[in-house]
């Protein structure tokens, strides 16, 4: 069962890929229908039984890597973290084929799309069932190359291939950032085993004279590595960039792909948690990552035009959550909370999106040619309206019960603060300290008074915010997340209004749209499930996934901030579409045209980064030195090498025996007065 | 003159008389004489290398003696004969199993077949691994070269090579003769010993003694007497011409069993290293080299046999018994693919000579289209219709072009080819790969330190590691070219009659043997076939080599 869960997506994309032609578009339909449905169906039974009875499933399968000390099976560790989120792979993923063969019914193609999504289901499952990071890397790699054959799913389209490049380049950054990463763990810990992960913390490396105890210092160094990993695959503030194109560009179709593709970062970062709770330096930097992340991409997705483009940029934004609250002390598992909950509202938008456009004529994305559609598509725009108010977490909605959370964490702060949350928990560190107290006395590695409570244990990088409660990090990251929140709402809600309310900016051929009216059976199961989901999941799976973690004790007018800020932020933008009928007047332009164009990144790293590199790629190591240096001393030069030796070599052998005899008699004598 | 791309070059001075068949030097060669006492002299080595309890085979001591031999009772009495500890049985298999080997590869039959040169050459090999002193090695020396001269002096049929090759290989070979001999006596003047191998040790070339030194320069005229049979690379300038000029069969013979005999010798002696250290990356270099603009197959088995020598002379320098060892599975892996070359090249020679038989008999079907029993020929070969001189007219095969899309018509002979020069090449899963692989390992080890001869780690050896890859490299190149040749090589017009899918039935010709020249003989298909398991399914299992390596060589 541990292992059909897995196969069964690899044995439908496998005979989709190779038999699809053969089996057809209904054929291909029905048969992934069937075992993404069991995939799913095993899932649950996994989940009832290591979720809900707490065991903890670890499968070595074989012995992959043996090389000296690094041996490396290849495993599968189903505990909270991987069963959760194999659940929401397997559901949501089930859900997309169907919504699939429903959606692509035109398209002659299917059952290569099919197979590319059940590979790509396959992979993101080898990614969060592996016991280790290099198994871990295998899916990580094979989810890009999987979203890069499905952004570029219609490869006619000019758009499509360009996203898919840009999207897999933008993501090898990310790639060499965990591919340093690991081979950092594996240099300090000797091993790449998660388990070992844990285990590497046991002892931090105490020197015999205890002058020196620097317990933190390679773990920051490997956590910021893996952040640059996370930041390009789950679509961070700087390597974002590529996501609002793979949505815009893939014409709605691919668009759900990248769907788990960027859950994978933020896998990985609640996966290596016991490394970043050691790595203070690093959590700091993963909060502000997030903060930002949250904050900048719903400013951009407040003024995007394209449907699709405001459901890419709110996902950014809630993919900044997630970071966010991961760097903050203690509380990843809230962290996969808010993963779980935002897949299945983020899945409704996104299906109920693709919906919208379908059901126009032209496959139309842009809102400001659409609105009205009330009243030709009024289950959709229900679902639409569900996952708005789930997103801005309303009171009681998936979305709701993690986004205040994580708000609430925030608050209280307990980030920056590894050094009180240590000693409060009894950690180890306690008797660290006695250690050396016992030792050096007074000579303390980071200063501070004898007995002066908990408060001067802390490590020089620490010891800059060693005062505030809370801290300025989580501070800064609690203000602009909660500014993100007043946002989500405010382009959630223009969004279902310019879409779905006001009088409709579209031509009249297009609302009479052959397939307009028609809600096909399977979208309408799809949506409705999903739609299940994002009302109830975040109450029904609360305790179940955040565990005993407690809701901290905040003020209440910081208790109701979010929600206060949801529902301003909805009323604002209500009242300025209701009142005004545009939000054009009411921003100065280039404050607008700056949001417009996403923060100027694509430009700016296009100026500063990218078209340096290629000059340097063309004209340094392609001209100069792979076409003229390594051609010169390589093929060329060797080509020209090997001929002259060889010639000079034959043209000794000549034949001529006398001089045959002359080599032989003169390498003789070398030799004898070289070493006779 | 170049005789490099004109073999008529400087030897057409030579008598080109008519084509004297099969028969050319039976009658006045020795051979008759020596093929009869040769099976009881084998007897006697063979009872002597395994003791006396097989009495009756076993020749009484005092001839043993007198041949310089091991006694039959102990393994260290001997006046005159064996000293040292005798582990030779393994190399000694080798070398009676590749001559056997050997032996199928001539056409000819009869008396004039020099069957019996060829196992004089073998017993010259046995009875200079089993010698002890100077002269007897000498002896069995001049034994194996005798022989080898007239081999290789043997005319071919369309005799286009007069015997320059024996004529070349023997004023050389006698030129080392004469410097083995000045080192002999100078080793004897200055030590008062003639026998005794291994007493200089290579400590003692250190030493300021002067007299100590004048024998180790006896030793050192020595040593370059036998690196010139091991044709070694400053001393190898025979080995393409007599390569190129001698038949093909003894070819292989001049390829592997002295060479394979005289190593075994070298690893008795104790001889400086660094002398063979620079021979082998001199061997190296040339081997590498000097085969990258070769056109003729056999020179360019020349030059590749000199490069794998330099392999086999690193792990010999090194002077450790792990190296040793290494070197030893190098040059059983070695021996393999030369003999499956060799033996694929010369079935491809009897193709050619069938079929310009058959064309002398019949000469109103020059096409060979129709056998002489009227039938239709199966048209599996490319030569059958071919009206390319190839095949058709010469009977020998001697330009790399003339192995053009060999595939097509030849589809297993060519794997078989294909196959062997990979494996000549070092890809990995060949068995030449093997052989590479552990040399290298072996030097990176001395290099690495704790293992060198003196205990001390020869920082020298990456070096010569990384050289030896380099060259292997490049010389990989033109293995691959020959491979590239025989399959992809459309340059030459196709061959209109496509092989027939009852290629598949050629086991059929396996088991029958060589009812038309179409199809190999019964022998040689079933030595190819072994050798080819060896090289390509050897490294599965390599283990029983090594165990042998282990105790084929000295203080193992």
């Amino acid at each position: 069962m541990y292992l059909i869960v897995l196969l069964l997506p690899f044995i439908n994309a496998f005979f989709l890929g190779f038999c699809g032609r053969l089996i057809g578009t209904i054929g291909s339909g029905v048969l992934s229908t069937i075992c993404m449905g069991s995939s799913t169906l095993i899932a649950l039974l996994l989940a009832y039984e290591i979720l809900v009875n707490d065991a903890v499933v670890h499968i070595e399968l074989y012995k992959w890597v043996e090389s000296e000390i690094l041996i490396t099976h290849v495993g599968l560790l189903y505990d909270t973290l991987s069963v959760t989120m194999l659940l929401v792979i397997s559901s949501i993923s089930t859900l997309v084929h169907i919504y699939s063969t429903s959606y692509m019914s035109d398209d002659p193609h299917v059952p290569r799309f099919l197979c590319y999504l059940s590979l790509f289901t396959f992979l993101m499952m080898v990614l969060v069932t592996s016991d280790n990071y290099l198994q871990l890397f295998i899916g990580w790699e094979g989810v890009g190359v999987c979203s890069y054959l499905l952004v570029a799913f219609w490869t006619t389209r000019i758009q499509a291939n360009k996203a898919a490049i840009k999207a897999i380049v933008v993501n090898r950054v990310g790639d060499v950032g965990v591919i340093l990463g690991m081979i950092l763990i594996y240099k300090t810990i000797g091993s790449l085993d998660f388990s070992a992960l844990e285990a590497g913390f046991v002892k931090p490396p105490i020197l015999d004279n205890g002058a020196r105890l620097d317990p933190w210092a390679p773990w920051a160094p490997i956590g910021i590595l893996l952040l640059i990993g996370c930041i390009g695959k789950s679509a961070q503030l700087g390597l974002h960039t590529w996501l609002p194109d793979a949505m815009e560009g893939t014409d709605s179709n691919g668009s759900r792909a990248p769907q788990h593709k960027w859950t994978a970062g933020v896998f990985l970062m609640i996966r290596s948690f016991p490394l970043f709770e050691k790595a203070p330096l690093a959590l700091l930097i993963i909060t502000i990552f997030g903060a930002l992340t949250a904050f900048f991409a719903a400013t951009v997705g407040l003024v995007q035009n394209d449907l699709k483009k405001v459901i890419a940029y709110s996902t950014c934004s809630q993919l900044g959550y997630m970071v966010l609250i991961i760097g903050i002390e203690g509380s990843h598992n809230v962290g996969l909370f808010h993963l779980f909950n935002h897949a299945f509202f983020k899945a409704l938008l996104f299906l109920s999106a693709g919906a919208v456009v379908h059901s126009t004529n032209y496959d139309e994305q842009d809102m400001r040619k659409m609105g009205g559609l009330i009243h030709s598509i009024p289950f959709t725009y229900t679902m639409m309206l569900i996952g708005s108010f789930s997103i801005m977490g309303l009171p009681y909605l998936t979305g709701f019960y993690s986004k205040d959370l994580i708000l609430e964490l925030t608050y209280s702060g307990r980030n920056m603060g590894v050094p009180y949350f240590i000693s409060e928990q009894g950690h180890h560190l306690e008797s660290l300290e006695g250690s050396i107290g016992s030792q050096g006395g007074d000579k303390r590695p980071w200063g501070g008074a004898e007995g002066s409570g908990p408060a001067p244990l802390a490590p020089p990088l620490i010891a800059l915010w060693p005062e505030s409660e809370p801290s300025r990090g989580s501070a800064f990251a609690f203000w602009l997340g909660t500014f993100a929140a007043f946002l989500t709402a405010f382009y959630s809600i223009r969004l279902v209004y310019i879409t779905f309310i006001i009088s409709p900016n579209s031509s009249k051929e297009s609302l009479i749209s052959s397939h307009i009216n028609i809600v096909d059976k399977r979208v309408l199961t799809v949506l409705s499930l999903l739609c299940f989901g994002a009302i109830f999941f975040g109450y029904l799976f609360q305790d179940i996934l955040i565990g005993d973690i407690e809701h901290p004790i905040v003020p209440p007018f910081i208790k109701v901030l979010p929600t206060l800020a949801g529902v301003f932020g909805m009323s604002l933008s209500l009242l300025l579409y209701w009142g005004f009928d545009s939000i054009g007047p009411l921003f100065i332009l280039p404050i607008y045209s700056f949001l417009g164009g996403a923060w100027q990144f694509n430009h700016t790293i296009n100026k500063l980064i990218a078209i340096p590199f290629f000059n340097f790629g063309h004209w340094g190591t392609y001209k100069t030195l792979d076409r003229g240096w390594l051609e010169l001393f390589g093929p060329q030069g060797a080509g020209y090498l090997g001929t002259r030796v060889s010639q000079a070599i034959s043209n000794l052998q000549s034949g001529v025996i006398s001089r045959y005899a002359l080599v032989l008699l003169s390498f003789t004598i070398i030799f004898l007065s070289l070493w006779g | 003159m170049n005789i490099e791309n004109d073999v008529k070059g400087p030897s057409t001075t030579f008598d080109q008389s008519a084509p004297m068949g099969p028969f050319c030097w039976a009658p006045e060669a020795p051979g008759l004489a020596y093929g009869a006492a040769v099976p009881l002299n084998l007897f006697d080595i063979v009872g002597g290398a395994f003791g006396a309890d097989r009495a009756p085979l076993a020749p009484p001591p005092f001839s043993c003696e007198i041949l310089g031999l091991r006694g039959g009772e102990s393994a260290m009495v001997s006046a005159f004969g064996m000293v040292k500890e005798n582990s030779h049985w393994a190399s000694e298999c080798v070398i009676l199993l590749s001559l056997m080997g050997l032996l199928f590869l001539t056409n000819k039959r009869g008396p004039g077949s020099g069957f019996a040169l060829v196992l004089i050459v073998g017993l010259g090999g046995l009875l200079l691994i089993e010698s002890a002193n100077w002269l007897t090695i000498y002896l069995a020396l001049e034994l194996q070269t005798l022989a080898l001269f007239i081999l290789a002096c043997e005319s071919s049929e369309d005799s286009n090579t007069p015997p320059e090759s024996g004529l070349k290989y023997w004023i050389l070979g006698a030129m080392s003769s004469g410097f083995y001999l000045f080192g002999c006596a100078l080793y004897f003047g200055f030590t008062g010993n003639e026998g005794m191998l291994g007493t200089i040790l290579s400590a003692t070339l250190e030493t300021t003694n002067i007299e100590l030194r004048q024998g180790s320069l006896g030793y050192l005229f020595i040593t370059v007497a036998i690196l010139f049979k091991l044709a070694a690379a400053p001393f190898h300038m025979w080995t393409p011409d007599v390569y190129e000029g001698a038949p093909t069969p003894t070819t292989a013979l001049i390829a592997i069993i002295p060479k394979f005999t005289v190593y075994i010798l070298l690893t008795s002696l104790v001889i400086t290293s660094k002398l063979l250290l620079s021979v082998a990356i001199i061997s190296l270099v040339v081997g590498a080299f000097g085969a990258l603009n070769q056109t003729r197959i056999k020179r360019l088995l020349a030059y590749s046999g000199i490069g794998h020598m330099g392999f086999i002379l690193i792990g010999v320098s090194a002077g450790t018994y792990e190296s040793l060892q290494n070197s030893w599975t190098y040059a059983v892996t070695y021996l393999v693919s030369a003999l499956a070359s060799f033996t694929v090249i010369c079935t491809l020679e009897e193709f050619g000579t069938r079929a310009t038989e058959r064309r002398r008999r019949d000469p109103k079907d020059p096409q060979g289209a129709f056998g002489s029993e009227g039938r239709l020929r199966r048209p599996t070969l490319a030569f059958n219709n071919n009206p390319d001189p190839l095949f058709g007219g010469h009977r020998r095969l001697r330009r790399l072009a003339d192995f053009s899309i060999l595939s097509r018509g030849q589809p297993y002979i060519a794997f078989s080819l294909a196959i062997v020069f990979l494996s000549l090449a070092g890809i990995p899963p060949l068995l030449g790969f093997l052989g590479k692989w552990f040399i290298l390992v072996g030097s990176i080890k001395v290099a690495w330190g704790g293992y060198g001869a003196g205990g001390a780690a020869l920082s020298i050896y990456y070096l010569v590691a990384l050289l030896a890859i380099i060259c292997t490299c490049i010389s990989a190149f033109y293995y691959i070219r020959i491979v590239a040749t025989i399959y992809f090589n459309f340059t030459r017009p196709l061959i209109k009659t496509k092989t027939p899918l009852s290629f598949i039935l050629t086991w059929e010709s396996i088991l029958k043997g060589g009812t038309s020249e179409a199809e190999p003989g019964g022998g040689k298909s079933i030595l190819i076939s072994i050798y080819m398991y060896f090289i390509l399914f050897l490294i599965i299992c390599p283990q029983p080599l090594l165990l042998i390596s282990y105790e084929a060589m000295p203080g193992a």
